[in-house]
């Protein structure tokens, strides 16, 4: 069965995929610090923002509709938890309104604020699904374990994503071999079945993860997830980084003049 | 000259009780292909298990000329070679250059020379170009070449491998007799795909409930159906 990767566009040439990972990910770190570091009036800023991450977006030859769309998924998620801004920020009201004795009033710093979080939260994961998508996922772990993350969660990270194929091949082939036997039933008997499903998933991942084990160890594996990743930080990665973080602070200072 | 494999009255119980092995002797000469027959149970990924080590308690089991013992555990998994019955035990990492060159580097090879010889393994088994693709988007046979590829990367004296061909379309099971053939290394097949045993081995051992029934040349082996039948083949 053929899923889509995260990562399905990181084996290009283009000069943002040649960036060395580590570089990247610094660089992604500091824009989405200054980013969340922005004020929520520093309009000026966010564009800057947004210019950049276009450019870059466009410089790296990804599809702009893929990443676009999917940047924008986290706007339900970021709109829930910030839905109350606008009536609990104080400031000069601009609407009100009374709802069963209840006074709810919008303030214009509060709907500034709202807007700001919508813009934070969809260019933070702008930058995030640039990198993902211009960096193989197993250079990123690699990177991110040279950067200081501990050992033991990048391998986890790497298996997790290596597997959860699997998993999902597995899950859709059972259920599908349920409801062929079993065709349309009642709820109760699909939550027995399910029941049983996830029980025959857990039994088949450990015995998995017990040979997958024993395949590392017949290859050496002592403690470290060993790639061939052999990136090496040279003097166009260092220029590019050095541009890249200059810009986004150049940007984050536009919004404070 | 010293055999390739040897076993002695190997036994082994698995902790329910269950006896899998009972007192299997045999030799391997070096660079001899051999396939392990025997219906499904009857063993034979036990005595795979054995040889490598992975089993506790199994004495009798020496692999050019040391004997399978805890301590020499590192030495003798530098000479023996498994390829898993599921490929998808074997191809554990994000990008199949990685799994290749995985066990190299593991090893202590440098880099570049891990990625040369991950390269030269890939092209042996007929992956040349393979190197960056996502191990979980090969099809079964491609799977089945690059999990090969992961232990010939490693340069073993012998090559174990456990129901290859299971799974695998003709075309693909042609390849991969092809693929066995070439290798110079001592091989040692456990299947119960007669046809795919007989186009690349040239001695067979028969197994039933753990106990080697039959040894001979594959030709006589497999043309004697009163034994295949009575042995669940």
């Amino acid at each position: 069965m053929h899923h889509l990767h995260i990562d399905q566009f990181a084996l290009g040439t283009s000069p943002v995929h040649v960036i060395d990972p580590r570089v990247k990910i610094l660089a992604a770190a500091v824009f989405i610090l200054s980013v969340v570091l922005t004020s929520d009036f520093a309009l000026v800023s966010y564009v800057l923002y947004a210019c950049l991450a276009v450019i870059v977006l466009l410089v790296s030859r990804t599809p702009v509709r893929y990443v676009v769309l999917r940047s924008l998924t986290v706007l339900p998620f970021s709109i829930m938890v910030s839905m109350f801004v606008p009536f609990i920020t104080g400031g000069d009201d601009i609407w009100r309104m009374t709802i069963a004795g209840v006074d709810f009033t919008v303030t214009a710093e509060g709907l500034a604020r709202f807007g700001a979080l919508q813009c934070r939260a969809v260019l933070c994961f702008l930058a995030t699904i640039i990198l993902v998508s211009t960096t193989p996922f197993g250079d990123l772990m690699h990177a991110a374990g040279q950067l200081g993350l501990p050992r033991r969660l990048v391998q986890v990270m790497t298996f997790m994503y290596r597997y959860l194929f699997l998993f999902i091949d597995e899950t859709s082939h059972m259920l599908l071999a349920r409801r062929l036997r079993a065709p349309g039933g009642g709820r109760i008997q699909f939550l027995k079945a399910s029941g049983g499903i996830v029980g025959a998933l857990f039994v088949r991942s450990l015995e998995h993860a017990e040979r997958l084990y024993q395949a590392m160890l017949l290859r050496g594996y002592g403690g470290n997830l060993v790639t061939v990743a052999v990136h090496r930080i040279d003097a166009s990665d260092l220029l590019k980084g050095t541009g890249l973080v200059l810009l986004t602070v150049m940007a984050y200072i536009s919004g404070r003049i | 000259m010293i055999p390739a494999l040897r076993l002695d009255n190997v036994s082994y119980r698995y902790e329910d009780g269950t006896v899998a092995l009972r007192d299997v002797s045999f030799e391997i000469a070096q660079g001899e292909s051999v396939g392990i027959i025997g219906h499904n149970g009857s063993g034979k990924t036990t005595l795979f298990l054995a040889m490598l080590g992975i089993l506790d308690d199994t004495d009798g089991i020496s692999v050019n000329g040391t004997p399978v013992t805890r301590e020499t555990l590192n030495e003798v998994r530098k000479m023996v070679g498994y390829v898993f019955a599921d490929p998808r035990d074997q191809l554990f990492m994000s990008r199949v250059i990685d799994d290749v060159a995985f066990g190299p580097l593991n090893r202590g090879v440098e880099s570049e020379e891990a990625i040369e010889r991950a390269v030269a393994a890939l092209s042996s088994v007929g992956l040349d170009g393979y190197a960056d693709r996502v191990p979980y988007h090969l099809s079964s046979g491609e799977m089945r070449r690059a999990a090969i590829a992961t232990v010939l990367a490693m340069d073993p004296d012998i090559i174990i491998m456990d129901e290859p061909s299971s799974g695998l379309d003709p075309r693909a099971k042609r390849d991969l007799a092809d693929v066995i053939q070439s290798l110079d290394a001592t091989r040692l097949i456990a299947s119960h795909d007669l046809d795919f045993i007989r186009s690349c081995t040239g001695r067979v051992l028969v197994l039933n409930r753990g106990s080697v029934i039959a040894s001979g040349f594959t030709a006589d082996i497999l043309n004697n159906n009163e034994l295949l039948l009575a042995n669940g083949l």
